[in-house]
């Protein structure tokens, strides 16, 4: 599974790097280009890079072969670009190219002994595509501005997964040397799901951006809240210096908007053909994940009310790791663990009907009044409480009381000895209590509280 | 404007599931280790058990468990499992969705007797994308007894039923009048005044009362873990422990009440594992929960200085009390004192595990009170 991963990594590597070379590409394109691009143009930068790798993944036993290959490669582009008749600078620009691949291809087997090719860092590549962009933009060139965000959203959810590729490889690799068990089809598995999720939401946001009024309408919010702000900041200011309020002479927004101008979205030539069928792709992509989405919500659904029907069951899933290692995985249900927790306002049983009994003796007579609650204290110190209260005096927590943690003062101090018995005996007692039981624990209640009136 | 946006909310993505992580990854969080027994004997097979609770809606991908046990705790050999010094380092790796309890088994062979426990464990969450790591120490409780296993060498055995037989028989002389076994009919060796004249009026014939042996007889049983020699001699010093507690088993089995005194440290107190003479159904518990604690780590202080005042004194009891020693060191302060016990008559039998049967010089004097067992058999 890792050395999948490793080879996943390694060519989203090279599409990364593809995708910043097609936006250098633009600039040169965009001064000496033909009117109708070539697809096959775009497409060079990554036959050089997939075809090096493959070099270095199954040639690097043999020196020879492995130059011999590289040095095919050039040869074939060089010839390719002849062939399709595209002119002396693409002639010139497709083989140096090819060198320049080649030769750190080359570098890459000889020093590192790695067949990735590593990715240039984000500032670089932002910097390149933003340059490209702006040049662009001068040259009037529109759709390779706008080539230019569109490859910008095809790199940024590749820089995501090889993010979290990386992340997991590294992970892995450091818990190996002092680990004992690491699951790592699950943890890979919740991982990539949701940065699966996180990736899917980025294009949708992406696509929602670029595709409505969304971005224009956020900005101009902005814009409104940011002039109201100053204008406030503003009033308040000269009310204190006791000036007018001046007046605006003119729109601060319609100011700002009035001097930016984008190129790109204006209507220009008619966008290449691989660059529809990728917007087409993206938004296939997305619909379908939303349907999918949605299909998936459906059987949930439908799976939570046949469940709901049958009762559902604690299910707990048994999993055999490594050297006998087992794993076993259960839902908590906390709302089912607060309910069984509850006691019940009416009958059930004995145990129940004990607890209760003395939970509503203590709450009017140790709690009432109080702010502090039950937590910390146990039943004898509640007893003893609810005694003082109601009729015990302080000598009774010092005298005998603290033999027994109960005085035998009155009456009242002998049915909260017996309630105090029963409750400890339901809660810590080997055999729950009967129905004799519970009857006497309501009659002490009963008492108690009668005693008090 | 349309990229500022796009990078302004990826970005805010990424921070607000890593600050989420920081604030929330430990809530409702609860980690906890504990052994599947309580007890369990040498050589057997326990499991520890780890159990993780989430309860909250923030899945954990990766959460590692990290604590130090013993390396007399065997687990299953992994790749890279690191163990430095005497403590193993385990460090498992758990990946906890949102209201998910798990309970990962780890099983393990106890490898030697002792006294085991995890107080401690560090915890570590990774964020969605392990960027980032979210360590928070926690407290634990899970301990765990390792019982000597009983010593079944076949000399130790012989050795035992002699001394076991000896008791009994001396244990059987005498009847306590005060402890009823119950009744019989009579027969013409019977004394007059064992006839129960209530049961005889009842039944129409003669019967008497069958009383119980006296309970005054008992065993002690002094243990000394001291060691002389230049080298330690840590097997010896284990397998006398293990004799002694095959020994407490063999008498207590027979009811026999039992006392057992050591110059063996005990690992949680500091203080000498001593357990007073009882017959009692959790006695035997008690001997192999103190034997447990024996920690030989810090090495025994002197045997004659700690319990002599207890050995002499005791034997005066008329003859009551038959005493065992079991001691691998034969020093001069230590034969002196038995030679003590036997100018005052006192039974007693001085278990001697030596490495070699050669081994040891044993005054004449003591040598009818002497079993020599031989740990290499010859």
């Amino acid at each position: 599974m890792e050395k999948r991963l490793e080879l996943i990594v390694d060519l989203l590597e090279i599409y990364m790097n593809f995708l910043l070379v097609v936006c250098l590409e633009l600039m040169p394109y965009g001064f000496f280009g033909p009117e109708d691009p070539s697809a096959a143009l775009f497409f060079l930068p990554m036959v050089f890079p997939l075809a090096f790798y493959a070099a270095r993944r199954w040639l690097d036993r043999s020196l020879i072969l492995f130059l011999a290959a590289h040095a095919a490669v050039i040869f074939g582009m060089f010839k390719l670009v002849q062939l399709w008749h595209l002119g002396l600078l693409w002639e010139i620009i497709c083989p140096a190219v090819g060198v320049v691949y080649a030769f750190l291809s080359v570098k890459i087997r000889v020093t590192t002994q790695k067949n990735a090719e590593g990715v240039v860092h984000p500032v670089v590549a932002g910097t390149v595509a933003g340059g490209s962009f702006l040049l662009c933009s001068y040259l009037k060139f529109s759709w390779g501005c706008e080539a230019n965000i569109w490859l910008t959203f095809a790199w940024m959810p590749a820089w995501f997964v090889r993010s979290y590729f990386l992340n997991y490889l590294s992970y892995l690799r450091l818990n190996r040397q002092s680990s004992g068990i690491i699951p790592r089809r699950s943890i890979f598995g919740m991982g990539f799901t949701v940065a699966g999720g996180y990736t899917f939401l980025s294009v949708a946001l992406l696509i929602l951006c670029t595709r409505t009024p969304l971005i224009g309408l956020l900005t101009s919010f902005a814009r409104s809240a940011i002039v109201f702000v100053l204008r406030a900041i503003f009033t308040i200011l000269s009310l204190f210096a006791g000036e007018e309020e001046p007046q605006v002479a003119e729109d601060p927004a319609a100011a700002v908007t009035g001097g930016e101008t984008m190129p790109f979205l204006a209507e220009g030539a008619v966008p290449p053909l691989w660059m529809q069928i990728l917007e087409q792709i993206v938004i296939a992509a997305v619909l379908l994940g939303v349907l999918a989405g949605l299909l998936l919500l459906i059987a949930a659904f439908v799976r939570f009310i046949v469940r709901g029907f049958y009762g559902r069951e604690k299910t707990a899933r048994h999993e055999e790791l490594e050297l006998g290692v087992t794993e076993e995985q259960e839902r908590i249900d906390d709302r089912k663990e607060r309910r069984e927790r509850r006691l019940p306002p009416i009958g059930g049983s004995p145990g129940e009907r004990v607890r209760r009994s003395f939970r509503r003796t203590v709450q009017r007579t140790a709690l009432k009044g109080k702010t502090e609650g039950w937590a910390g204290r146990t039943a004898r110190e509640l007893a003893q409480d609810g005694l003082l209260a109601y009729g015990g005096t302080a000598a009774d927590r010092d005298g005998e009381a603290a033999a027994d943690g109960l005085t035998a003062d009155g009456r009242s101090a002998q049915a909260w000895k017996k309630l105090v018995l029963l409750y400890e005996k339901t809660r810590y007692g080997p055999s729950g209590p009967g129905r004799e039981d519970a009857r006497e624990a309501d009659k002490l209640s009963r008492q108690i509280l009668h005693n008090i009136r | 404007m349309i990229v500022v946006w796009i990078v302004l909310g990826a970005v805010f993505l990424l921070l607000v599931q890593e600050r989420l992580y920081r604030r929330f990854w430990d809530k409702n969080l609860t980690v906890g280790l504990s052994f599947s027994e309580q007890s369990a004997m040498e050589g057997d097979t326990c499991a520890l058990l780890e159990t993780v609770e989430n309860r909250k809606l923030l899945p954990l991908p990766a959460l590692k468990v990290k604590f130090a046990v013993s390396r007399q705790l065997a687990f299953a050999e992994m790749d890279g499992g690191s163990s430095v010094t005497d403590q193993f380092y385990r460090n498992d790796v758990l990946s906890v969705r949102p209201y998910m309890r798990h309970v990962r088994r780890l099983p393990f062979v106890c490898k030697k007797r002792g006294f085991y426990a995890i107080n401690a464990l560090d915890v570590v969450a990774g964020n969605l994308f392990l960027s980032a790591e979210l360590p928070k120490e926690l407290e634990s409780d899970a301990q765990l007894y390792v019982y000597p296993r009983p010593w079944r060498e076949q000399s130790f055995l012989q050795a035992l039923q002699r001394i076991t037989g000896e008791v009994l028989t001396k244990r059987h002389l005498m009847e306590d009048p005060f402890e009823y076994r119950g009744i019989r009919e009579y027969s013409p060796r019977d004394s007059m005044r064992d006839i129960n004249w209530k049961a005889t009026a009842r039944t129409d014939e003669l019967k008497v009362n069958m009383k119980n042996y006296t309970a005054l007889k008992a065993v002690r049983l002094f243990l000394n873990l001291e060691d002389g020699a230049i080298l330690r001699q840590m097997e010896i010093l284990e397998a006398s422990i293990s004799m002694a507690a095959g020994a407490c088993a063999q008498f207590l089995s027979q009811g026999i009440r039992t006392a057992l005194y050591t110059n063996g440290p005990d690992i949680l107190t500091g203080e000498l594992v001593w357990l007073d003479a009882s017959s009692g159904i959790g006695h035997m518990e008690s001997i192999n929960r103190g034997l447990a604690r024996i920690d030989l780590e810090k090495g025994a202080p002197k045997f004659v200085r700690n319990l002599e005042e207890r050995v002499l004194e005791e034997d005066g009891n008329a003859g009551a009390v038959f005493t065992i020693f079991i001691s691998s060191d034969a020093q001069e302060d230590f034969q002196e004192l038995l030679c003590k016990c036997a100018e005052k008559k006192a039974d007693f039998v001085w278990i001697y595990p030596v490495a070699r049967q050669d081994e040891g010089k044993i005054r004449p004097a003591l040598e009818p009170f002497t079993e020599k067992l031989s740990m290499s058999g010859s």
